[in-house]
């Protein structure tokens, strides 16, 4: 009996180190997978937050055509190849006024000319009037027709010299204005070509950007899938820690059937202490773990 | 967000299903054994994934307990699990268990089934 007892005793306090040592090795990997757990999610965690700031900041701008900064870089093309246009109308019609006024310069020109015809006209009148006023011997009416006539003579051209001095101003200033509205065209045209390229060259850099961050959204977002893949495959890995706590405490639950067994052989009372991790199946059965991981669905 | 009851005494278990089905978009209660979780189902759990070795009250007695509640009848639970004995694995289908995976479990399985479980 008292043999038996120390046996019992010898076996109990094999149970207590074992007990006390595997809980102790569970608790150290349970604490470090617990920890390796969290980095996981953190780099899971920060890549995910990472990609959307990505996608707010890339996508919001330029990532699709009615963006903010496409829509503001169209509106600015559009507003340009207005004025553009609309300045070139403004040249336009200006040089089809200055063809107008030197038009009507031309027919101010003729009518001075016209003029100056009728003044000699009138000279001829006045003269006339000269000649019948001395045949009529100091004829009074004719000597003021002719005195009049002269009079009319020298206002009409004394007007008509300022006419035909205008003209003249103008004739010599609308080649000139001519040659500047030319000038302003060839400004405005110019102007219209490097717009138009520099347009076009905005668009084009707009779309290749829109296309790279398309690209690039879309590599973030096979990015992060890799990332969630390889950190399910990490977790997944991880599991050995319960595997293996498992797998240990099953040592007590052979030590305690053992226990059992000595006492039942050596027909001692024995309170032994029940086992460390209860299990439903029989421990002893060894699973295919093969079959690990696979889902059954019923 | 779908709300997942993780059930299992073994916290690194119940971190890593946690982890894996939140990055799924899941949200994720915790119980520690099957009397925890028994406290802890409502309206609002959409499935319940459940150990079966645990203190307390085991994954199998807390599925047949639940099942005695009208409200749960027919609740999807899916059993994880290291055992694979074929008799535990019919005993949790015969108490209307919708599925069993034996450990340790692949993230992208585990989250393939439960998203097709409560969709």
């Amino acid at each position: 009996m008292g043999a038996g007892k120390a046996t019992l005793d010898r076996l109990r306090g094999v149970r207590e180190r074992i007990i006390a040592r595997v809980r102790q090795v569970n608790k150290t990997t349970e604490d470090d997978v617990l920890g390796a757990g969290r980095h996981v999610h953190r780099v899971a965690e920060v890549a995910h937050r990472h990609i959307a700031r990505l996608r707010d900041v890339l996508s919001g701008p330029v990532g699709a055509e009615d963006s903010d900064l496409a829509r503001a870089i169209r509106s600015q093309s559009d507003h340009v190849r207005q004025h553009v246009t609309s300045v070139g109308r403004a040249v336009a019609e200006h040089a089809s006024r200055v063809g107008a006024v030197a038009d009507q310069v031309r027919s101010i020109t003729a009518a001075a000319r016209e003029i100056e015809r009728l003044n000699a006209a009138a000279r001829v009148l006045s003269i006339n009037a000269r000649i019948e006023a001395s045949r009529s011997a100091g004829s009074a009416v004719f000597s003021t027709i002719a005195s009049e006539m002269q009079q009319l003579s020298k206002a009409i051209a004394s007007a008509n010299k300022t006419v035909t001095d205008l003209a003249g101003a103008m004739e010599k200033a609308v080649p000139e204005l001519v040659r500047q509205n030319q000038a302003l065209a060839r400004v405005v045209d110019g102007y219209s070509v490097e717009a138009t390229e520099r347009i076009d060259i905005v668009d084009r850099r707009v779309a290749e950007l829109r296309a790279a961050v398309g690209t690039t959204l879309s590599e973030s977002d096979t990015a992060l899938a890799e990332i969630v893949t390889e950190s399910h495959a990490a977790l997944s890995r991880l599991q050995f820690q319960d595997v293996c706590a498992q797998g240990l405490l099953q040592i007590d639950g052979w030590v305690a059937e053992l226990a059992h067994q000595t006492a039942t052989e050596l027909g001692v009372e024995s309170d032994i202490a029940p086992v460390a991790h209860e299990t439903v199946g029989n421990d002893d059965v060894e699973v295919d773990r093969k079959e690990a991981g696979q889902v059954m669905l019923f | 967000m779908k709300k997942i009851l993780v059930i299992d005494d073994s916290p690194t278990v119940r971190q890593q299903v946690g982890l894996a089905l939140s990055q799924a978009g899941f949200q994720i209660v915790e119980a520690v054994d099957g009397l925890d979780a028994i406290g802890k189902v409502d309206a609002s759990v959409a499935m319940l994934i459940c150990d079966v070795n645990m203190p307390r009250m085991n994954g199998l007695e807390m599925l047949e307990k639940l099942r005695t509640d009208a409200r749960w009848k027919t609740l999807p639970v899916v059993m994880l699990t290291t055992e694979g004995q074929p008799g535990l694995i019919e005993r949790a289908k015969k108490a209307g268990a919708k599925g069993w995976i034996i450990k340790p479990f692949k993230a992208e399985l585990l989250v393939a089934a439960v998203q097709r479980l409560t969709a």
